[in-house]
């Protein structure tokens, strides 16, 4: 049955070349844009190394103080973000990693020198986020609490400072002119991974976490830190929420002078993407709902047009359906033979929307992903396999092309199918 | 003529339905990014008032243990060798007071008046900076004199234009200044040393209400920023030229010379960090969209229709009308079908902008601004279907009338 709906469809397709043309360039153009907009998301959203666990991550990037009049943020400081996060029970790992900075990288012979983005760390770091080491391996608590100066980097800068990987293990490198020892070299990552990217990994000093705090200078209470939280699962969320809200509330009572706004922190991924702004709650229900409308406009028109063209094709076949009807096809039947036909035509065009959202990707990468911390990084922005391949984009694709199928070919497919046989013989629309 | 087009149009009703549904749906969507696009281009393409070509922030790093009292005067060394480098128009310091960066520093400050029960707080954008700052980014003086030093000395300040349009709003003046505090005016109060000519604070906003103050030595923070204008002649390739030259002299103390960041690159990432410019490309991108699918499904209905009607065409010809004729017919029953449809749209269209759905930051709404955005909707659309119709209006006019009368 099926094999004969394909033959049919294909002498459709042969028989008004313009038609479908048309048809299928419409369908493959809404395809190219709905799958340019859900690519854009699953890889901003996503889950690929190394940030593999963000669907049960939370994060609290800003850290705002305020007393009742005036505001004061930015990001926080080890020692107040130690107060706050390291008793938390609930969560499964918590890690304190600053924001990316851009540092002097040399040999210790000052032969080689560049410009690179670090971040600091801790041993939480590397079972949050999982890294493909290609040699060594990462630092470790005791390497922070001792203050040992052992730092993990990427293959890139691996190669470029050192020849090779394995090379580099044991090797000095001077950061911002400081001495230090690689201890782990790891597979460059994408700087689509906001949370985890950057060049060089260094731990950061134990004593940071029990040093000072002063409420007039804001000595340990703001810094470059942000905290991620990785939780066991995305029902313990709630939780967490409670739980460090208490301990806030517990830090807030040892100020004189300052509270701590949270801002409607902790964020999930979703919403961490949206805070821009380090006073300001992300406005993530606007933000889906952009997405929805945008859907709608690149999915409804393209129907319309297809519907308009399809209730053609199927006004030529009115005779043909006459006949099937008087010969005993019911109406369902018919019905499914027209949907499926066409279906064969949406998902060609599909095919090709679906290449054509690769190609679009590619060629204007730099504008869909662009980000404030992209054109600050040394890195370019890169796209891999394991990011473009996720499964879950076929299935969107495949369920988008049914769709749009339904919205196009569903009401007059319909209404040819009602048509008394008598008309339908008669090949009358109305 | 037109009446005859429109009893044809209405008497193939059945089969424009789907052409008018999208062209009524496209011309309400399209007419609102239209709208939105156009007063956000008349802001964008608007003069910005201050120049960011050829000046670069320098990149120093710094070695945070290395951080003591002497500091700010490694930071005045700093600026020194700067200014002294012989490439170096301008060179200036500042805090929370580059273009196009994250760090802002805002504060309420009040008009001094005569008449005080109208003092209302105005929000402020300021700036603390040393006097090259404003030769920097070549700001301009209403006065037309760039003594700038002398308009920031002894604790005055700069305003921008549109502040001083703020305060003059609240009955103050330049003479008589402002003051931080409305309860002791006298003690808090702050001369007005210029007042810069318009300019605007980013490329998406219309307006800035900034206020330049002179940095002084003991608000000297070791993470200030740096900024230089280089002679244009230069500029090839700077930054590895800067380094090379300048490396030794500029680290010194806890600093050392990374490189430089044109402020071009800056306003990129700036822009990346507000969204203004992602979101106009976007909707650029879904016009073109919509468009591309009126000129789709105008060929296919046009095409068809033409077929259909190939006995009429032929009927036509034979009774005199020229091939030129049979093609205005067409092109003219494709602009009425949008005209028709663009009726109903129209009232939709005046109902979102009455619920104020559009967008007002950028431009008031009036009828100037309603009746252009209409009119360009109207005329990108109309493009559109005169170019799908094309094909099948040369195809109808080619028909030779005696093979169009016996089509079967």
């Amino acid at each position: 049955m099926l094999k004969l709906y394909f033959k049919q469809a294909i002498g459709q397709l042969k028989e008004h070349p313009l038609f479908s043309l048309i048809s299928i360039l419409g369908t493959a153009l809404s395809i190219t844009m709905i799958m340019v907009i859900v690519s854009v998301y699953q890889i901003t959203n996503g889950d690929y190394k190394p940030e593999v666990n963000r669907s049960r991550t939370l994060y609290v990037k800003s850290l705002l103080l305020t007393d009742g009049g005036s505001y004061n943020s930015g990001y926080w400081g080890l020692r107040m973000a130690k107060e706050c996060f390291s008793s938390l029970e609930t969560p499964e790992e918590v890690s304190f990693v600053s924001i990316v900075s851009k540092t002097l990288l040399e040999t210790a012979d000052h032969a080689v020198k560049e410009k690179g983005d670090c971040i600091y760390t801790d041993d939480a770091f590397w079972t949050i986020f999982q890294f493909q080491f290609l040699a060594g391996k990462p630092f470790g608590r005791d390497d922070i609490d001792a203050n040992s100066k052992r730092v993990v980097i990427a293959e890139s800068t691996a190669k470029r400072l050192f020849q090779s990987a394995e090379a580099a293990i044991g090797q000095s490198v001077l950061i911002g002119r400081k001495l230090h020892v690689v201890c782990g070299v790891v597979k460059d990552v994408s700087p689509l991974a906001a949370s985890s990217y950057a060049q060089v990994w260094i731990p950061y000093a134990g004593t940071e976490l029990t040093g000072m705090m002063n409420e007039d200078t804001s000595e340990g209470i703001h810094g470059k830190y942000q905290i991620v939280l990785l939780s066991r699962s995305p029902k313990d969320f709630p939780a967490i929420q409670k739980e460090i809200e208490r301990s806030v509330d517990q830090a807030n009572k040892g100020f004189s002078k300052w509270q701590i706004d949270l801002v409607g922190q902790p964020d999930t991924f979703f919403a961490s993407q949206l805070r821009v702004w380090m006073n300001r709650t992300p406005e993530t229900t606007k933000a889906v709902r952009n997405y929805i409308v945008m859907l709608l406009i690149v999915l409804l028109v393209p129907a319309m047009n297809l519907s308009g063209l399809s209730a053609t094709s199927i006004q030529n076949r009115l005779s043909e359906l006459g006949v099937r009807k008087a010969f005993g096809a019911t109406r369902g039947k018919l019905y499914t033979q027209i949907l499926t036909e066409n279906l064969i035509v949406t998902l060609l065009g599909g095919m090709i929307g679906l290449v054509g959202s690769y190609a679009l990707i590619a060629v204007i990468k730099d504008k869909l992903f662009g980000s404030f911390q992209l054109t600050t990084i040394s890195s370019e922005l890169t796209l891999n396999m394991e990011m473009l391949f996720q499964p879950a984009i076929f299935i969107y694709a495949l369920l988008f092309c049914l769709f749009l199928n339904l919205l196009s070919t569903g009401i007059p497919a319909w209404n040819a199918t009602r048509k008394p046989i008598i008309y339908a013989l008669k090949q009358e629309l109305i | 003529m037109i009446q005859h087009i429109g009893k044809l149009i209405w008497n193939q009703r059945k089969r424009n339905a789907w052409i008018a549904a999208e062209l009524f749906f496209v011309f309400i969507i399209l007419w609102f990014i239209v709208d939105d696009l156009l007063v956000t281009a008349k802001v964008f393409f608007a003069p910005q008032g201050f120049d960011i070509e050829h000046v670069y922030q320098v990149d120093l790093g710094i070695e945070e243990d290395k951080i003591d009292s002497t500091t700010t005067e490694t930071v005045l060394l700093l600026l020194e060798r700067l200014k002294t480098c012989p490439d170096v128009e301008a060179a200036c310091i500042g805090y929370a007071a580059m273009p196009f960066d994250g760090q802002n520093m805002y504060t309420s400050i009040y008009a001094q008046t005569q008449d005080t029960t109208k003092q209302k707080s105005i929000n402020i954008k300021t700036h603390k900076i040393t006097p090259g700052y404003m030769d920097v980014f070549k700001f301009q003086s209403v006065d037309k004199k760039t003594n700038w030093a002398d308009k920031l000395s002894n604790r005055k300040v700069i305003v921008s234009y549109d502040m001083m349009e703020k305060i003059k709003e609240q009955g103050g003046s330049q003479d008589l200044g402002l003051t931080y505090n409305s309860q002791n005016p006298v003690e808090n109060h702050i001369s007005i040393g210029g007042v810069t000519t318009p300019f605007r604070g980013t490329r998406f906003q219309k307006n800035a209400v900034w206020l330049f103050e002179e940095l002084q030595k003991e608000d000297i923070h070791p993470y200030v920023r740096f900024a230089i204008r280089v002679k244009p002649e230069v500029d090839h390739d700077y930054e590895t030229y800067f380094i090379k030259q300048m490396e030794n002299q500029l680290s010194i103390g806890p600093y050392y010379l990374m490189g430089l960041t044109s402020f071009k690159d800056k306003r990129t990432s700036f822009e990346f960090l507000t969204g203004e410019k992602a979101e106009a490309e976007k909707k650029l991108a879904i016009s073109f969209f919509l468009l591309v699918n009126i000129f789709l499904g105008i060929i296919a209905t046009f095409w068809y229709r033409t077929g259909q009607r190939t006995n009429e065409i032929g009927l036509r010809m034979a009774l005199g009308s020229s091939r030129h004729n049979v093609k205005k017919l067409i092109n003219t029953e494709g602009i009425l079908l949008l005209t028709f449809i663009c009726l109903p749209a129209i009232i939709i269209c005046i109902n979102m902008q009455v619920f104020e759905l559009n967008n007002q930051y950028y431009m008031d709404y009036t009828f100037g601004r309603f009746i252009t955005s209409m009119g360009v909707t109207y005329l990108l659309i109309a493009i559109m279907i005169l170019f799908g119709i094309y094909i099948p209006a040369r195809k109808a006019s080619q028909l030779q009338p005696a093979e169009a009368l016996h089509n079967e």
